[in-house]
């Protein structure tokens, strides 16, 4: 579990190109430079190539946070 | 999938209206519809060699456009398809890894059918704007 959690926030902090962030679970979508709409968008697209999963169309358009995203790739 | 329209995003569907005119001959446009819901004002344009347009003026606070007019990136924004079977459609590209950027929504300027918007891997957005049988 926890390994996937480091993996998700190092793959985070590697696209978005940001380092020490405080309160990584708490972020949401629009809190860090770049994660806008597109840059959400493109971010489930490299959490699903590392992981190798896929979203649903709705999870795409709703997963905006990091407390989601993590919910359901803990899931799969 | 059909061919249906280019979509490009601007700040003033009558100031790029005559800017366009420069650059093509224009045969006809539709009215100007307001999109509440998505956010956007749309005219679309036809030119003589039968290529249809779409302007896309933002239309509201939060709407799909100002970011990009803002950046000026991705103003030449996406092309758009009619689909028959729409829902198969969806889950065939989302199965191919085209990402979605929005959830299936109907669009006024399509009579209330669905439309949704989606990434190609190539990097570019793709519209697809279900069919309407009736």
């Amino acid at each position: 579990m926890s390994s996937k959690n480091d993996m998700i926030k190092n793959i985070f902090c590697k696209f978005f190109k940001t380092k020490n962030i405080k309160n990584f679970d708490k972020l949401k979508m629009g809190q860090v430079k770049g994660w806008d709409s597109l840059g959400n968008l493109n971010f489930l697209l490299k959490l699903e190539e590392k992981f190798k999963i896929r979203f649903s169309i709705e999870q795409m358009s709703e997963l905006k946070s990091i407390q989601g995203i993590k919910k359901v790739l803990i899931k799969k | 999938m059909n061919f249906h329209h280019i979509g490009i995003f601007v700040k003033k569907i009558s100031t790029a209206k005559k800017i366009l005119q420069n650059q093509i001959k224009i045969k006809s446009h539709s009215k100007i519809f307001k999109d509440k819901k998505l956010k956007v004002k749309i005219m679309f344009i036809i030119d003589n060699n039968k290529i249809r347009y779409e302007l896309v003026e933002p239309f509201g606070k939060g709407n799909p456009v100002d970011k990009y007019l803002k950046n000026k990136i991705n103003l030449l924004n996406h092309i758009a398809y009619k689909v028959n079977n729409f829902d198969d459609t969806c889950d065939y590209f989302r199965n191919l890894g085209y990402g979605f950027l929005i959830q299936p929504q109907k669009a006024v300027a399509f009579n209330y059918s669905r439309v949704v918007f989606m990434l190609s891997p190539l990097g570019f957005i793709v519209e697809l704007i279900e069919q309407n049988n009736n």
